[in-house]
């Protein structure tokens, strides 16, 4: 299968993996089907496992621990933060910092080596101040992007946390932001009366609509967004969901043609962000419990497959073979092929709500709710 | 079951008294409940901070424990569901004892209609108990000897009362093949299939002095609140005290109402016992008028253990196996998400059963007003303690089943209105 994507590198430092959120591994993976080892936590995992270069992973908890442990499982620190922690955190892989974000509003840059913190700083806002989008590290500029249900995205400075851009990120934001190379970064809005933007935003703080879904018959108040976009740079496009209150569509523009390239729809919500697959087309799973394989070069060939959960909470990841895998709030783990074929490959002992990522090897880290993350090893 | 009883009753103190769960109201309690309304009306409102102090001697006052049991189940099928439930309901020792020969009502929570979903994802997977755990339950209650259970709450429809609990996945014919057609499913909404309300007392009440009700919540030797594990935008969490919040009827309480009663009502509570701007058009005046208005926060919790107060709930048990968190409802719209802890809960205190829940979510049970998971306002928990109707405080509770710890799966906190 050809593969130009060379979207995301083998760190995984981010959701996703890095800016561009892809969520594919750039080498084929073939894992084993039992755990080799699970590292233990002190809350529910709701967050995506992050790494560094050397392979050291971090995690972030539901009890608001963050920890981190070397390639091999061995714990290295622990922080206890205040507030719990959904969103996933971010590597600066540069500096060695890692930051991560809480419900109660506040955004740490910890040291990767040992946790110590290096700044920490609220949000302000009028409202609720918690972050549950994934966050975004922008390495040329260093500025961390991150939003919280205030409503505003704001751009930090990575070595204070001083804030230096913010903008509107609609009613609610719980998707985080993704961007391209040039460190021009996609977001979604939603408000009143103006349903879904694809808001497009260069380094130096030009903003443009590029996409507006109409309100759904539910109103703002009632569309979720949760689902960060994804961009795939080496075609020049982006994907997002557009939530309506009840059901979704999965979109994707072309940036060149200034269109949009492909439009899906679903009876159902959706949470989870789209995964790229190496041949352009993306995987998506959806709140009736099936993942679903849409490919803008053959729009009517939509491959679907069924969980067997009754929705599906987390994204899939991908890797270089077209696979996807995803975990289920039953507690499984999918295998699924790009002919949509799958099976459960493991079954843990309580639910799953975070996506799967992969360290440098292609190792895949499970999140679990069962207060552990579960290690696959990649055997090529 | 309790005799019999007219509306009327607690004019005459000829008539026998009738043995309501929190006690009938007597001519004594109702005058009584005239002269503090009347106190109250004449001296204004008092300000919201000498309200919520507490009398330090109450705090100290010996509260009510009971065992509460924990267990895990995935899935929302009717044989794991009912064998969990079967071994919880083991574990807290006299369930058994509790329903045999008895007549059961079961309050169960699911809100103000069936004609929503969250994100496509039906209520019952997100709002409202799941019809399988109602099922399960009411099997083993007749399994364990109830001569009858009621299922009941006040939905907003006036179709027949089988037809609305459809709505919500509740089947009467696969409720009856489960339970050997010893159940009824009762809309409380009004009056219902009986002739008259019945009037409830809240002993020491603080928002509110009596009840007004449906006779279903009356006329049972056993009552069981059935509740989803949630969020609480005002009261925290949602569990089996808060559940109590549908018992006072819509044709009585709701915010449809006009000038007058009206047995057609389907309206929901929320000018009279949330926002409390308005009184309800009970036959007789309840309310102390020492509610704030507008503050969502202070008067739910306070109307909701002035609900447990006059109702005491012999078997709490809460369906935390698909739910939603941040809020308690689809009207939430996109503060709320899908979540899936997998639990099942049960005791025969529905304090120390929601103070368990409110553990298993992640919470401090005991923590102060106005902090997560109470950030809009009292903890009811704590309240309920120190009304004496249960033991909140962790350390001091028996957890039994796959414990705590095995249990914990915490949950978004509580949507905070207002920055903190």
């Amino acid at each position: 299968m050809a593969a130009p994507f060379a979207l995301e590198g083998p760190v995984w430092s981010a959701a996703g993996g890095g800016p561009a959120r892809t969520g594919l591994f750039p080498a084929r993976v073939d894992l084993k089907s039992k755990p080799a080892r699970t590292l233990p936590t002190r809350g529910a995992v709701q967050a995506a496992a992050v790494f560094d270069a050397s392979g050291r992973v971090f995690v972030a908890d539901m009890a608001g621990t963050v920890q981190s442990f070397d390639a091999d499982g061995a714990p290295r620190w622990e922080r206890a933060l205040e507030g719990a922690v959904s969103a996933t955190p971010a590597v600066d892989p540069e500096s060695g910092r890692l930051f991560v974000a809480t419900h109660a509003g506040r955004v740490c840059a910890l040291a990767a080596v040992d946790g110590a913190v290096h700044w920490q700083r609220d949000l302000p806002t009028a409202s609720d101040p918690r972050i549950v989008g994934d966050l975004l590290y922008l390495p040329r500029s260093r500025r961390l992007v991150v939003s919280s249900w205030g409503g505003r995205f704001h751009a930090l400075e990575a070595d204070s946390g001083r804030t230096v851009a913010e903008w509107d990120a609609g009613l609610y934001p719980s998707a985080g932001a993704a961007a391209d190379p040039r460190e021009t970064v996609f977001c979604l809005r939603v408000t009143p009366g103006s349903g879904v933007s694809l808001v497009q935003r260069t380094a130096a703080g030009q903003e443009t609509v590029l996409h507006r879904e109409p309100e759904g018959p539910r109103g703002a108040g009632r569309t979720p967004v949760t689902a960060a976009p994804v961009v795939d740079g080496a075609r020049g496009r982006v994907w997002f969901v557009a939530n309506d209150g009840r059901g979704a569509a999965l979109l994707v523009w072309a940036l060149a043609e200034g269109r949009l390239a492909g439009r899906w729809p679903f009876p159902c919500g959706v949470q989870a962000p789209p995964v790229l697959a190496p041949d352009g087309a993306a995987w998506l799973a959806d709140l009736a419990g099936s993942v679903h394989r849409c490919d803008p070069a053959r729009p009517e060939a939509r491959v679907r497959y069924d969980s067997g959960a009754e929705y599906l909470l987390a994204a899939p990841v991908s890797d270089a073979s077209g696979r996807c895998w995803v975990g289920d709030p039953l507690g499984r783990l999918h295998r699924i092929e790009p002919g949509g074929q799958g099976q459960v490959v493991f079954e843990g002992a309580r639910g799953f709500q975070a996506a799967p990522s992969f360290d440098p090897a292609g190792n895949l880290y499970l999140p679990g709710t069962d207060r552990r993350v579960y290690v696959f090893l990649n055997r090529t | 079951m309790n005799p019999e009883i007219r509306a009327s009753d607690w004019r005459d103190p000829a008539r026998p008294v009738p043995r309501c769960p929190g006690g009938g109201l007597t001519r004594r309690d109702f005058l009584r409940s005239l002269a503090a309304t009347s106190a109250v009306v004449a001296a204004g409102a008092a300000p919201a901070g000498a309200l919520a102090a507490e009398a330090p001697a109450a705090a100290e006052r010996p509260v009510p424990r009971a065992v509460t049991t924990l267990g895990l189940c995935k899935r929302y099928d009717y044989a794991a569901v009912r064998r969990a439930l079967g071994r919880m309901f083991d574990e807290l020792g006299d369930v058994r004892r509790l329903v045999r020969r008895r007549h059961v009502t079961v309050k169960v929570n699911l809100v103000n209609t069936s004609a929503e979903d969250v994100c496509g994802i039906p209520l019952w997977l997100t709002v409202t108990v799941h019809p399988v755990v109602a099922r399960a339950l009411g099997s083993l209650l007749v399994e364990y000897g109830a001569r009858e259970v009621v299922f009941c709450d006040q939905l907003p429809f006036r179709t027949p009362d089988a037809e609305a609990f459809a709505g919500y996945g509740y089947k009467l014919d696969q409720f009856r093949a489960a339970m050997d057609g010893r159940v009824r499913f009762e809309n409380t909404r009004n009056r219902g299939r009986h002739g008259t309300y019945a009037w409830v007392k809240v002993p020491d009440g603080e928002l509110a002095t009596a009840w007004e009700v449906n006779r279903t919540y009356v006329d049972t030797d056993v009552l069981v609140s059935l509740t989803k594990l949630k969020s609480h935008v005002s009261g925290g969490i949602t569990g089996t005290l808060k559940n109590l919040f549908g018992v006072p009827p819509s044709s009585l309480y709701g915010e449809d109402l006009e000038d007058a009663p009206d047995e057609n009502a389907t309206g929901y509570r929320g000018a009279t016992m949330h926002s409390c701007v308005r009184l309800p058009l009970t036959s007789a005046p309840s309310f102390t008028g020492r509610s704030v208005r507008g503050d969502h926060g202070y008067n739910v919790p306070r109307f909701i253990v002035d609900l447990a107060a006059a109702f005491p709930i012999h078997l709490a048990v809460i369906d935390g196996i698909s739910t939603i968190q941040s809020a308690e409802g689809w009207w939430n719209g996109a503060m709320v998400t899908v979540t899936r802890p997998g639990v099942l809960i049960a005791g025969r205190n529905p304090v120390c059963t929601d103070a368990v829940a409110a553990a298993v979510m992640g919470f401090n049970p005991d923590a102060p007003d106005r902090t997560w998971p109470f950030v809009n306002g009292t903890n009811h928990l704590a309240l309920a303690r120190r009304r004496g109707l249960g033991e909140n405080r962790l350390d001091r509770l028996e957890i039994a089943g796959v414990g705590l710890e095995a249990a914990r799966f915490e949950f978004h906190p509580t949507y905070r209105r207002q920055a903190g």
